[in-house]
């Protein structure tokens, strides 16, 4: 592991030789692994005098790498299992099956050393930092309190100095200045205190960092800032990221390798470049469709752009949403609204496979137009 | 404008109470215990037949009601802090670690609540007096046997509000232990409404004291407490009305000092109360 | 580009830049304006939350309302039904209005409680952010509809029963008669908004206002909305003032669009103007900063600095300390609402498309 206390007096452009070296990497070496996980919850239900319970699964089958270096945008609608997801592998929560590896090793079979070692190398940025900066703690305890835990569960010893020296450049890199380590977050602003947060993030010179819809809680002027932020600090120091969100646009910005969810599975997986030149699964369809248009749209009531609609969408939305639960179902999850669907759909359920690992989707109808381009 | 007098008035009702409670043996201008016989009964100092010597009049043993109730201060307000004190401490302890952890301690814990906030005050303080006997300690016992409850089933709910909060999921995932999460993110973030609810039961305590030891389970003669003073004037109500109107005021007075300061303070204390405008 | 309408309407600023502004409006009444707002201001215990705001809305116009946080756009839309932080309007709170929002002729400013309690919800109707709140618990959908029809007359309970369903059909959710009897909880997000949006045209609003309509909503749901929202209104031929940060949303709904900024209207014009020919600095830098789809750059365009708050006393131009192209007199006098061409209004010293040939700033500003 990492080491170096040295502080940086500020982001360094001869460090820039790391955004070479990513391209090489990012095949090489998966940092994080995620193997056939599941999550599954189970929930009450309750009448006057008898309850019955019923099984909610969050997490479906996911398998999932995180290379060195690289941006994995995760993207779904809310209930998709994306928070759950990122929980899991923050170890805010355990899997009910399947495996999570760190660098190699599986998270389950940790000790306790190399636990804080991992909690110190993959840190979480949440979506609002209202509600993740506690309101009674001053800004520099805020922003070291993982470094020292991490150092006291490892048996490391960091002098007052050192801290110091960390948590200037922490709040220098992140565009904030080291006299506002004695503030309290309520004296910032929105986008301020996601700087904070992010600060708190880098401070511990991570590997990985979680970032759940980090910008969608703030103003529209804000979340580009914050969003070349991420970028510059991702070039400069050499992280992954897995970057969750539901806005596409911001997604294709940032990441490297996307990832769809849908009822808690993975539906397409793949290069950025690619799902976004062609993406397969309709429901991946579905999203970019729904993506609002950058241009005014002319003559909006002739040309109808965007969604098509058909009254029956609506409906079928909701029974989409009533089988959340319905874990017992073995055809596609997205059978209900999916405009696409045929026979096989409802028998049995589409793997995420593809020819290559570059692009994979979980859906019959590209996996048949395969067949026919392999076959024929 | 308004709000700042009142503020003001209250706030020094509630120090000037706290100053005669601690130096009353110097402001009393008679021996609390010991009555002159021949001067018993006398009305206060405005009324007619009174003088200055008993500013607030004496009572049926010729002790003065001014000295009384300047002790009877002391009396009520240690009362209050002890039992305050503890029920307040025990109360949030075990309510911060109930709303913590759940489970089968949390579901006992709550039914232990509801006993407590079911069963009758009153009974509950004769069964005390009448096992231990009357006394100072009995109070503070029986007080904070009721209150306790209530510290409880508020820390347990403040603190299921937060356990989620993204600031201690993010220390649970940096590795912080659960002692350190209590006392660094829990303990703060909760405590401002629990001040406010012992502030609010300052009030409640001495109300609670006072009927005690009207009753006669409470503090024993004839040290003075304000209930017991009540007590006491209760067969001179038409005769000598003064022994037990003038301690009711002194209580009325301090009760709502205390509540009023009590909302101010929760207001303070809470910053969604304190935003002026909201956008 | 803009030159030539520069020269062709020479803009006008100047100390009595009200005429001119009434003259332009009186010019654009050829189409029928339902909504128009003049020297509209809000204040709350003292703090002005929205300043001299003027703007209006035609029949069957979409005009949308964009802003940050703290900007205004909401207070300006509850401003217009006088809903402003009701509810804890007495003491220092007072909440108090000024200019004028004349709505079809009268001036909702003036009227009295009880007429103002008849063009809400009967002319005028508003659509909230968030459908869980909008809507109560414990009623079933259908009464909740129900209310807001008898709110505004006496209706026998057949009649009742129909227009609930007309009401139901016309946000498109299916098998009405079923889901009268549904309570909010089952309802998914997005059908609960179609309801909320069911209970705002219940009573055939001429003029709806909705705050931040699908900012709860999923994508694919939010779209949805939207296309609803433009069905009903080619079908009831409705005006909608559409409250958004999204410029998306505007892209997607508006005609006209209006952008605010420390609680004034910094620009304001038709929506092709906004995306392709910015005026502001502000509504530049905006919509350059969006992330785009089809386009991956190194880094976004972006603007510096924080969105200011009501509370901060500033005395220039609201924009100038993030501004780029700020000159020091911008931080001296805040800038006038002016006509960069018909229908184009911008507050700014140095507007982007067009220089105003009497700007005061530059010295020969005495001339008029």
């Amino acid at each position: 592991m990492q080491t170096d206390i040295e502080p940086k007096a500020a982001l360094t452009p001869g460090n820039s030789k790391n955004s070479s070296a990513r391209v090489e990497d990012k095949q090489s070496s998966h940092i994080l692994s995620l193997r056939n996980l599941n999550r599954q919850f189970t929930v009450k239900q309750g009448g006057w005098f008898k309850s019955s319970q019923r099984i909610i699964s969050a997490v479906t089958d996911v398998n999932l790498d995180i290379g060195t270096n690289e941006t994995v945008a995760l993207v779904g609608e809310s209930g998709s299992g994306k928070t759950t997801l990122s929980r899991l592998l923050l170890m805010l929560d355990q899997p009910s099956s399947g495996e999570i590896f760190y660098r190699g090793k599986d998270l389950s079979s940790l000790n306790a050393q190399d636990k804080a070692l991992f909690r110190r190398e993959v840190q979480p940025v949440f979506q609002n930092p209202y509600a993740s900066l506690n309101p009674r703690m001053r800004v520099k305890h805020i922003v070291t309190e993982p470094l020292l835990v991490s150092a006291k569960r490892t048996n490391e010893s960091l002098t007052k100095s050192e801290v110091d020296a960390r948590l200037a450049w922490a709040l220098e890199v992140t565009g904030m200045r080291v006299e506002d380590g004695e503030k309290y977050p309520h004296q910032f602003s929105g986008g301020q205190r996601q700087r904070i947060a992010i600060a708190r993030a880098v401070a511990c010179r991570p590997k990985l960092i979680v970032l759940d819809e980090p910008v969608s809680s703030q103003d529209i002027s804000i979340q580009a800032q914050i969003l070349n932020l991420l970028k510059d600090l991702q070039d400069e120091l050499g992280m992954s990221y897995l970057f969750i969100a539901h806005d596409l646009a911001t997604v294709r910005f940032m990441s490297d390798r996307l990832a769809v969810m849908y009822h808690g599975r993975i539906v397409e997986d793949g290069n950025s470049e690619k799902v976004f030149a062609n993406p397969q699964h309709p429901y991946t369809q579905a999203l970019f469709q729904a993506n609002l248009p950058e241009q005014p749209v002319l003559g909006r009531n002739a040309e109808n752009n965007g969604a098509q609609l058909d009254p029956t969408s609506i409906s079928d939305r909701d029974k989409a949403v009533a089988s959340v639960t319905d874990t017992m179902s073995v055809g596609c999850h997205y059978i209900d609204r999916c405009p696409r669907r045929m026979d096989v759909c409802s028998r049995s359920r589409p793997e995420l496979i593809g020819q290559t690992k570059e692009h994979q989707v979980a859906c019959f109808i590209t996996q048949q137009s395969h067949e026919e381009v392999v076959n024929g | 404008m308004f709000q700042r007098v009142t503020l003001i008035i209250v706030a020094s009702v509630c120090t000037g109470l706290i100053l005669v409670g601690i130096f009353a043996p110097w402001i009393a201008p008679h021996d609390p215990l010991h009555g002159v016989l021949l001067d018993r009964l006398q009305p206060p100092m405005w009324q007619e037949g009174g003088t200055s010597d008993y500013v607030l009049g004496t009572d049926r043993l010729g002790r003065d009601i001014l000295s009384r109730l300047v002790y009877g201060a002391r009396i009520s307000l240690t009362v209050c802090g002890l039992a305050i004190l503890f029920a307040g401490s025990i109360g949030s302890i075990l309510g911060v670690l109930s709303g913590y952890f759940g489970g089968w301690w949390d579901a006992i814990l709550m039914r232990l609540v509801d006993l407590a906030m079911s069963f009758p005050v009153i009974l509950l303080a004769l069964l005390f007096g009448v096992i231990f006997g009357p006394g100072f300690s009995n109070v503070v016992i029986v007080v904070s046997l009721v209150l306790w409850s209530q510290y409880a089933r508020m820390a347990r709910g403040e603190t299921l509000k937060i356990k989620h909060a993204d600031y201690v999921d993010l220390a649970r995932s940096a590795g912080c232990s659960t002692p350190y999460i209590i006392a660094r993110h829990i303990a703060p973030n909760i405590a401002g409404p629990l001040i406010v609810l012992a502030t609010l039961q300052v009030g409640v305590v001495i109300v609670l004291e006072a009927s005690l030891s009207f009753l006669g389970v409470g503090v024993p003669p004839p040290t003075p407490a304000w209930g017991s003073m009540i007590a006491e004037g209760r067969s001179y109500i038409f005769s000598a009305s003064w022994i037990a109107i003038i301690p009711g005021l002194a209580i009325l007075l301090t009760v709502m000092s205390i509540n009023i300061l009590g909302d101010f303070l929760a207001e303070r204390l809470n910053p969604t109360l304190r935003r002026d405008v909201k956008l | 580009m803009s030159n030539n309408v520069v020269t062709d309407k020479s803009p006008s600023v100047s100390s009595d830049h009200n005429a001119d502004r009434l003259a332009v409006a009186s010019n654009s009444q050829r189409e029928k304006s339902l909504l128009q707002v003049k020297g509209l201001s809000t204040s709350v215990g003292g703090l002005t939350l929205i300043d001299d705001i003027d703007f209006s809305v035609s029949l069957n116009q979409t005009v949308g309302v964009v802003g940050e946080s703290g900007s205004g756009k909401s207070t300006l839309g509850l401003s217009l039904l006088q809903l402003v932080g009701t509810g804890r309007g007495q003491g220092d709170n007072k909440v108090r209005y000024q200019g004028e929002v004349m709505f079809d002729g009268q001036d909702l400013l003036k009227m009295t409680d009880k007429e103002l309690r008849q063009i809400r919800g009967r002319d005028i109707s508003m659509i909230l952010q968030d459908p869980m709140t909008s809507l109560d618990p414990v009623f079933s959908i259908g009464s909740q509809i129900e209310e807001a029809i008898q709110c505004h007359g006496q209706v026998s309970s057949s009649e009742l029963r129909e227009r609930v369903l007309s009401a139901l059909t016309k946000v498109k959710i299916t098998e009405p008669e079923s889901r009268i009897s549904a309570f909010p909880h089952q309802l998914s997000g997005g059908m609960r908004q179609r309801v909320v949006g069911a209970i705002a045209v219940s009573c055939a609003p001429r003029l709806l206002i909705a705050d931040e309509p699908t900012t709860s909503l999923d994508a694919t749901i939010q779209m949805q909305f939207l296309q609803l929202l433009q069905d009903i209104q080619s079908e009831m031929g409705l005006s909608i003032v559409i409250v958004t940060h999204d410029f998306g949303v505007v892209a997607k709904m508006c005609h006209r669009v209006c952008v605010m900024y420390g609680g004034h209207i910094v620009e304001s014009a038709d929506v092709q103007t906004i995306f392709k020919n910015p005026a502001h600095p502000y509504t530049k830098a905006l919509i350059e900063s969006r992330p785009k789809l089809h386009e991956k750059p190194r880094r976004l365009a972006s603007i510096a600095g924080a969105p200011p708050k009501p509370t901060d006393n500033i005395q220039g131009c609201k924009f100038a300390a993030r501004c780029p192209q700020a000159k020091p007199e911008c931080t001296q006098q805040r800038p006038p609402a002016m006509d960069l061409a018909e229908g184009h209004q911008v507050r700014c010293w140095y507007p982007l498309s067009g220089e105003f040939p009497e700007n005061p700033l530059k010295g020969d500003g005495n001339a008029n």
